[in-house]
């Protein structure tokens, strides 16, 4: 083989080598590094318990479990295959969290977020009963989210389907921050009419073991 | 309809409320660099806007048909990236035979459309947006045209600085920045379209 | 290395300033300096992958042949620039909503580019990680100092426009402007130091 062709092959073989070390080494990493889970903060507590009040001290409602993370098994629906089943709305379920005790014993909160113009938007949306309860931004870093009117979702609360923001606010001129946060609530919406019975049922059997926990403590016996 | 008035609004904050330089403060190095003269500033730019939607379009193909269905999406800087230098090899052979004079104006400035903010940038805002594939084109088209106008505009006042003897520090990049903070504000005004 | 080679390389990061100076990686400069925290993580993540293409790729400096250089620097700065990425997504969340958009970015930062053409590719692995350093350091530095006068500002004069991407042009042309005088009078104290050294010899 003359000498061009062994240069060209050294060449791309050099290039392979490098592609194929870089890409074994994510892809370990990819394997062994934590995903993002979703965890209960105080910050969050006391967004949920502005929208669905569970008790009156915020830190009450997170350290003694008025607010709780549920978890997938409890109610059976896993998420991530939901979010890939769901992918035409453009948004993603994130957690679920419950009541189990409190003012508002039997509402679940859905943790849901969609692209916005420079960043992910997440909400909040709480469900009592079927219907949309109360709704809050969690976290966002758009440019021009101030224009959106303070009361977002005042227009949609006891709604069950899928609501259409725009119409209800008129222009905002953050159309994009709007159409994020709309994505993130019908999402939101879509995933409570369809697995919001599990929710409750797995709330309701937390609710009981909470109600047992109390009632040992206070050495009663429910027989 | 709703589709009609999201891809003018797509159109729109491309080019005016969401400019890719003078909003999102990408592509500034080559906006810094190439836009001394009107000429090769329209040439840069068409150049940049033909990158930008065709690596935005098949990086949102490889992405949406390859990587994520594979669950291999942490790869898409890489692959991103590789697609744009070769599609920016791909327009330097094209452009040597199709339009040589255009070729060299830009000179090494062509080489560098593969370190352009704006090709990754809008490749990324495409692929996270989760945008259909139209929008997508379009959303190439409108960056690409964005930058062209914001090029354009710096190579007329970049043109008329050169006339002018301002103070010594001044000279060169520091002034070229205060014009393009002042062009930024300018544009910052057409938030008052309702498409933002 | 010679003496004067080293300290050349060593203060790279102050004379050939990366962003004052040379006026490369721009992009993040100006998007990412509206506030202390965001100029100073992202000026950290632009300095690893800095430091460690540099090292890879003057490792590799005899391998690589000349021809596909540039595919390869590329492969190997993406390659980092992905590993940033995950770590940041998977341990600094909070990070990843601010900044995350432009840690993809450091890919196409002219100065990762620019260093591993310019010194990288043909020095051998000290220095290069020396330079790394100085330029991914006096990178910091300048988004940092950057980042501060704009937090500064709006906290004096109020939000709206210098954690804005217009308030962010004027203020680095200013400062740049700044820089160049200063340097020019540093330098012509040198030359007259110079000159007056070399008038006593004679």
């Amino acid at each position: 083989m003359n000498r061009s062709v062994l240069n060209a092959l050294k060449a791309v073989a050099v290039l392979v080598a490098i592609t194929v070390v870089s890409v074994g080494i994510l892809a370990v990493c990819n394997m062994f590094f934590p995903k993002y889970v979703p965890k209960l903060d105080m910050d969050t507590a006391k967004k949920i318990n502005s929208i669905a009040k569970a008790c009156d001290s915020d830190e009450t409602a997170f350290k003694e479990g008025y607010i709780v993370l549920l978890n997938e098994d409890e109610y059976g629906v896993s998420i991530v295959d939901y979010n890939k089943n769901h992918k035409s709305r453009r948004a993603e379920i994130l957690a679920v969290y419950g009541e189990p005790k409190g003012f508002n014993t039997g509402a679940f909160i859905v943790e849901s977020a969609a692209g916005g113009r420079d960043s992910t938007v997440v909400i909040l949306c709480a469900y009592k009963d079927g219907a949309l309860i109360g709704a809050t931004v969690k976290k966002q870093n758009e440019s021009y989210f101030e224009k959106l009117p303070d009361d977002l979702f005042g227009s949609v609360l006891g709604s069950v389907g899928d609501v259409d923001l725009e119409a209800n606010l008129g222009k905002t001129y953050a159309t994009i921050s709007l159409g994020a946060v709309n994505r993130a609530l019908n999402m939101s919406n879509a995933f409570a009419s369809a697995h919001g019975e599990k929710i409750r049922e797995a709330i309701s059997v937390r609710s009981k073991s909470e109600l047992r926990g109390e009632n040992d403590k206070k050495g009663v016996r429910l027989d | 309809m709703e589709y009609f008035v999201s891809i003018v609004a797509i159109v729109v904050s491309g080019v005016l409320t969401n400019n890719i330089v003078l909003n999102q403060s990408l592509g500034i190095c080559p906006f810094l660099g190439v836009s001394k003269k009107t000429q090769s500033a329209i040439g840069m730019g068409l150049a940049v806007t033909f990158v930008i939607t065709v690596a935005s379009v098949v990086c949102w193909l490889l992405y949406t048909f390859v990587l994520e269905p594979l669950s291999i999406a942490y790869l898409s800087t890489i692959v991103f990236i590789l697609v744009i230098a070769s599609l920016v090899q791909l327009l330097d052979i094209v452009l040597k035979k199709l339009s040589p004079t255009l070729y060299s104006s830009l000179g090494v400035y062509l080489a560098l459309i593969t370190t352009n903010c704006t090709v990754l940038g809008t490749a990324n805002t495409v692929v996270s947006q989760g945008l259909d594939f139209f929008s997508t084109l379009i959303t190439g088209i409108a960056t690409g045209l964005g930058f062209t106008l914001a090029l354009i505009l710096m190579a007329g006042i970049r043109e008329k600085q050169a006339l002018c003897k301002p103070p010594k520090p001044f000279v060169g990049f520091p002034l070229a920045l205060i014009a393009a903070g002042i062009m930024a504000m300018a544009f910052y005004g057409f938030n008052g379209l309702s498409f933002v | 290395m010679t003496k004067q080679e080293f300290k050349k390389t060593v203060l790279g990061g102050l004379t050939n300033n990366p962003v004052f100076v040379l006026v490369l990686g721009m992009c993040p400069t100006i998007a990412k300096s509206d506030n202390i925290i965001n100029a100073v993580s992202l000026g950290l993540c632009t300095a690893f992958v800095l430091v460690f293409s540099n090292l890879i790729i003057s490792l590799l400096r005899k391998v690589i042949p000349d021809k596909v250089h540039l595919p390869a620097y590329i492969i190997i700065i993406a390659s980092l620039v992905t590993l940033v990425q995950m770590i940041v997504s998977s341990f600094l969340p909070t990070l990843n909503d601010s900044i995350g958009a432009f840690i993809a970015l450091i890919t196409v930062n002219c100065i990762i580019l620019g260093r591993a053409e310019a010194f990288a590719g043909k020095n051998k692995v000290l220095p290069s990680v020396i330079d790394g350093l100085s330029m991914g350091i006096g990178f910091i530095a300048s988004i940092t100092l950057l980042g501060a006068v704009r937090q500064g500002l709006c906290a004096a004069l109020g939000s709206g426009f210098f954690d804005k991407t217009m308030g962010g042009f004027i203020v680095l042309g200013l400062m740049m402007a700044v820089f160049n005088a200063v340097f020019a009078a540093a330098k012509r104290a040198q030359n007259d130091k110079k000159a007056l050294i070399e008038r006593e010899a004679a």
